[in-house]
């Protein structure tokens, strides 16, 4: 059977929602999103949903500003609660090495009109019980800084975006994008329906390799394993309204969540993965056999210096998931000049969350040609060059972009 | 005060693979998880180690993985492993199992109690605890609920029964299976995973055990497993429109 629309979205995680929403607020046409699984039931779910808004990169911070527009519209549309959580975020320095960054996210705050303020460690010790503040030389208290249920805003986007017409197809998976003389036609379904379209756009995160490669497109990211710990539940250490915390001198950040800890620790050697490796659902991928234990064996010590009983403390649950990495830590928005209508947001390197909203309209000012609110230059598709994203050294160089992570 | 649990890997998904042909379960590439109430048992074994001083020692018979799942009984509190691995066990049904862990028991040469947990989620069984008490004549208590006291001849426990609670005083040595009501599981610390790491773990084999090789394995095996199946649910729901009819309905539920 074949159906036909002006846009065909692959992905209902974060970025292809966000980009539905987008292009649905732009009235780009007929849309239709195919997801293979559920609405946000992969990469999303296991995401650390922190909605950091001081970056330093270009074009970040109005990425993530986005997002939190985003959400204030979609609440006011639905009219439900998407449940943000404005604790505020501490971004804590301990060292001269993470100095320098923190001087430059408080800047980056300022520059922006963020709400910023340097605070010592006596000031870290009453936002967070459980720190040991010796080693705290200073900090950026950032009280807007939220963080959000990730399942709970993707299918926010999604909704959002049904009310406004797109077609949401969930347990629908595409087989292969359709071309024919350099432009893509639509695409096939697991079931050989086909599904014609002038305008594909890849937002499979960790399967979107496996649909444009082959096209003859290599996208430049590939999933690299993001995890983080939750500890037991100890309210009056780890108080629910408490801010999250960015601890670049541990490689580390915590949130609160419900009464617990929510630790995430890089390890120095973040371990990357061949798309094909996620099968068809990431429920059947064991990103760690030993559940993340060695890991955190290994990594924990840093954080201990501002946690000491971290090692004695009962560790209730480990989550890890597919973040897709790309070797400059920047995002993969647009198009590419090897095939007309093919389009990707992909590459999210942890940051889909916090900046989905923003990338989800970049890429439909792109698709329907207006004038960009952030230049896209910085996460064109092609400024790597030809790349095979099947090659373990391309591989390995994603990895080393989440090893050398500055932030949480 | 000598205790020893007895763990089985079980497959942590529920999506799992049995074969046609022998209508076993099929282990190689599942994620697996202990059973879960075999960490109840473990727990029990740790707070009765708490009052009686003593050593626990966790068993396992299964593939070379199970290795994973006696490091992780380590981490919740056993001091020493021991593997059961042997492709002549492979396909043993309860009764051979028991006969294989009643011989590895032989061969520790200790036990004061021997703790299962009350069934293992995958088989469903709840035969092999009981077992092992038979082929080692040993008294049993099934379905524990909680530890009242423990003395140097016997213990005495509650029991979950279909009628109610018994309280039970059993002569050691003795078997008990532990429902998931006994106690709450502790979460591990990053302490307690490093310790567990070099606790000592023995592998045993066949010739390790004494054991007639003609009683055990799928052939030694007096159980067929003719179908497996998921049994169809054929639930009703009834509105109660106020508590008379409520308690009309509990009081016929009383006679019955």
């Amino acid at each position: 059977m074949t159906q036909t629309a002006d846009i065909i979205i692959i992905g209902g995680g974060l970025l292809g929602t966000s980009a539905a929403y987008q292009l649905a607020k732009r009235n780009a046409g007929k849309i239709v999103l195919c997801e293979q699984n559920d609405i946000a039931s992969q990469a999303t779910s296991r995401a650390a949903c922190l909605l950091t808004r001081a970056r330093t990169k270009p074009g970040l911070m109005e990425l993530v500003q986005e997002t939190y527009d985003c959400i204030e519209e979609i609440e006011t549309e639905l009219n439900e609660s998407l449940d943000l959580q404005q604790v505020g975020s501490l971004t804590i320095s301990a060292s001269e090495a993470s100095k320098k960054g923190l001087e430059d996210t408080y800047m980056a705050a300022q520059r922006f009109g963020i709400e910023a303020e340097m605070v010592g460690p006596k000031e870290v010790k009453e936002m967070l019980p459980w720190i040991d503040n010796t080693s705290v030389r200073e900090a950026v208290w950032m009280p807007t800084d939220a963080f959000i249920d990730a399942a709970l805003l993707c299918n926010g986007y999604a909704k959002a975006a049904k009310k406004r017409g797109v077609v949401v197809r969930t347990r629908t998976g595409v087989s292969a994008i359709l071309h024919s003389n350099q432009r893509v036609t639509g695409v096939r379904l697991g079931n050989n329906d086909e599904i014609h379209a002038p305008v594909v756009i890849d937002a499979a995160g960790a399967w979107s390799n496996l649909l444009s490669y082959p096209l003859g497109i290599g996208l430049p990211h590939t999933p690299v394993r993001s995890h983080f710990w939750i500890t037991e539940v100890n309210p009056s250490l780890f108080p629910a309204n408490q801010p999250f915390a960015v601890l670049p001198d541990a490689r580390a950040f915590t949130r609160p969540d419900v009464g617990a800890l929510i630790v995430g620790i890089r390890e120095p050697e973040c371990v990357s993965y061949d798309p094909k490796e996620m099968k068809t659902n990431i429920e059947h991928v064991d990103f760690t056999p030993d559940n993340g234990w060695s890991t955190l064996s290994q990594s924990a010590s840093l954080f201990e210096a501002f946690f000491p009983q971290f090692r004695d403390l009962g560790i209730a649950h480990y989550m890890a998931g597919p973040s897709c990495y790309v070797p400059d830590a920047n995002f993969i928005i647009g198009g590419v000049s090897s095939m007309e209508g093919f389009y990707t947001s992909s590459g999210c390197c942890g940051g889909g969350v916090a900046a989905g909203g923003g990338m989800g309209r970049l890429l439909s000012e792109i698709v329907t040609g207006e004038e960009t609110f952030v230049n896209a230059a910085p996460f064109d598709p092609e400024r790597f060059g030809a790349i095979n994203p099947f090659d373990p050294a391309f591989q390995k160089s994603c990895a080393d972009a989440r090893s050398n992570k500055k932030g949480g | 005060m000598e205790y020893i649990v007895f763990i089985k890997q079980v497959p942590a998904s529920t999506n799992i693979y049995i074969d046609p042909e022998t209508n076993t379960l099929v282990r190689a590439g599942a994620k697996a998880q202990v059973n879960p109430y075999d960490l109840h048992a473990l727990q029990a074994a740790v707070e009765m180690k708490t009052q009686t001083g003593g050593t626990i020692t966790v068993v396992s018979m299964g593939p070379p993985q199970a290795e994973a799942a006696l490091r992780e009984a380590m981490v919740f509190g056993a001091d020493e492993a021991v593997l059961l691995s042997d492709r002549a066990f492979a396909g043993s049904d309860t009764w051979s199992t028991s006969a294989i862990l009643a011989a590895a028991v032989r061969k520790l040469g200790k036990g004061d109690v021997l703790l299962f947990g009350k069934q293992a989620i995958d088989g469903d069984t709840a035969q092999v605890g009981p077992g092992v008490a038979a082929q080692l004549n040993l008294p049993q208590l099934t379905d524990m609920i909680r530890i009242c006291e423990l003395g140097d001849k016997d213990i005495i426990l509650e029991k979950r029964t279909d009628l109610g609670v018994q309280k039970l005083r059993v002569t050691l040595p003795c078997a008990v299976t532990v429902t998931k009501e006994a106690n709450k599981l502790p979460h591990p610390t990053i302490r307690q995973w490093e310790a567990a790491q070099t606790k000592p773990l023995v592998r045993w084999g066949l010739q390790d055990l004494q054991v007639n090789p003609d009683q055990i394995g799928l052939t030694g095996s007096p159980t067929r497993v003719v179908r497996t199946g998921v049994p169809e649910r054929a639930g009703s729901v009834r509105m109660f429109e106020n508590a008379k009819d409520l308690a009309s309905l509990l009081k016929t539920l009383e006679t019955v």
